[in-house]
């Protein structure tokens, strides 16, 4: 097992902190649609709902911190599509290196300006201080509409990036998709 | 001999006598003070829940009723009768309140009253008392104690500070604890009227 990557493909870190951050990114806009769209305003379900959205952005804020550091200092393995898609997936993964981390912050800055104050206790285990910004009902509508939205529009930058990784394993069929799969599948999947 | 009445009280009840003026001691005895008493509209009901990394929530409640029987050959039976009505809560800030109103905390669509009916009262020093009792919320009833001081009297009336720590679990309210505290200090000034 490689934790590094090298020019042929991801080392386990690499594929680790992605696939991490993809299940609390779905599970957190799963959430962050029950506690907004679906449970009523006022009911316990809620309240803890909307806690355990905090407890996990706070972690997808780490871990997408530590993925952009850790892409910053690694080898990025050759591209392998020789499709002219090269320059399109550059621009996707760049965004979807530093959308986590806005969305995470602009999730801070809600419960920072809101007039609530409610405390942030992550995991019931640490509370992590509000951001030192002045609170008010404007301030927290504009935080909100900042931080949905762009949950909504990388939900659908995501998307893409799911469409385009099938369409290299089933219609192109480079690779390219495999290589970020864990260790054992890759040596079975990958047909090059 | 002279005896002082100086305490009673509130969402408790009490009366006490000292066998001579100990600083904050009033001029009025027991005798004097014995009857039946009703909590006026200008008392104040004041609450707050703590929350993890301080501060919290603090508010108040606008609607109550209350009564008073002060008894003056056994001040230890004394009795408070007091109701308090939780759509009055108001914390300044209105999710909070409607949050408080709902079935996730009061559910005064269900509920409409928080009572409290005292048991006996302990005179605990010249001027203060411990009122014992059973404060009911949500169809759920839980013993508590209040601390009663008797703070001034006037003609016909008498005012009490009264403080108490009430747990909320025990009658299903205990939503957003841990990062809430599952207590609620009461810190009240009751102003007494005679009936």
């Amino acid at each position: 097992m490689r934790l590094r990557n090298d020019r042929e493909g991801y080392g386990s870190v690499s594929i680790g902190l992605h696939w991490l951050i993809a299940i609390v990114f779905l599970a957190e806009i799963l959430l962050g649609v029950a506690m907004t769209r679906i449970l009523p305003e006022t009911a316990v379900a809620t309240f803890w709902a909307y806690q355990w959205h905090k407890s996990f952005g706070l972690l997808l804020l780490f871990l997408s911190a530590l993925r952009l550091v850790w892409v910053l200092v690694e080898t990025r393995p050759v591209d392998l599509t020789g499709h002219g898609s090269a320059l399109a997936a550059g621009v996707v993964h760049r965004y979807l290196l530093f959308a986590p981390i806005l969305i995470a912050l602009a999730g801070w800055i809600i419960v920072s300006v809101s007039p609530l104050a409610i405390p942030t206790f992550a995991f019931n285990l640490v509370v992590v201080p509000h951001l030192p910004l002045v609170p008010g009902d404007e301030a927290e509508r504009r935080a909100i509409a900042v931080h949905r939205w762009l949950a909504y529009g990388t939900a659908i930058i995501v998307a893409i990036h799911i469409a385009a990784a099938l369409m290299h394993q089933f219609l192109w069929r480079d690779g390219t998709m495999t290589r970020m799969l864990p260790r054992r599948r890759q040596s079975a999947g990958n047909d090059r | 001999m002279r005896a002082w009445v100086i305490g009673a009280m509130a969402v408790a009840g009490a009366t006490l006598y000292g066998p001579t003026a100990v600083s904050p001691s009033f001029a009025i005895t027991l005798e004097e003070a014995a009857g039946s008493y009703r909590v006026a509209d200008n008392s104040q009901i004041r609450f707050s829940v703590d929350q993890v990394g301080g501060g919290g929530i603090a508010g108040q409640f606008a609607t109550f009723t209350g009564t008073l029987q002060l008894n003056a050959a056994d001040p230890s039976r004394s009795v408070v009768v007091f109701d308090l009505y939780p759509e009055s809560v108001s914390t300044g800030q209105q999710r909070i309140d409607d949050f408080l109103r709902s079935a996730a905390v009061f559910d005064t669509a269900h509920y409409d009253v928080v009572s409290f009916r005292s048991i006996d009262v302990r005179l605990t020093g010249p001027d203060t008392a411990v009122v014992h009792g059973i404060v009911t919320a949500r169809g759920k009833s839980a013993e508590a104690d209040f601390d009663v001081a008797l703070t001034g009297e006037g003609p016909g009336s008498l005012q009490f500070r009264v403080t108490g720590d009430i747990m909320r679990s025990p009658f299903g309210m205990e939503v957003g604890t841990p990062i809430y505290s599952n207590v609620v200090r009461f810190d009240m000034q009751l102003e007494t009227m005679r009936r």
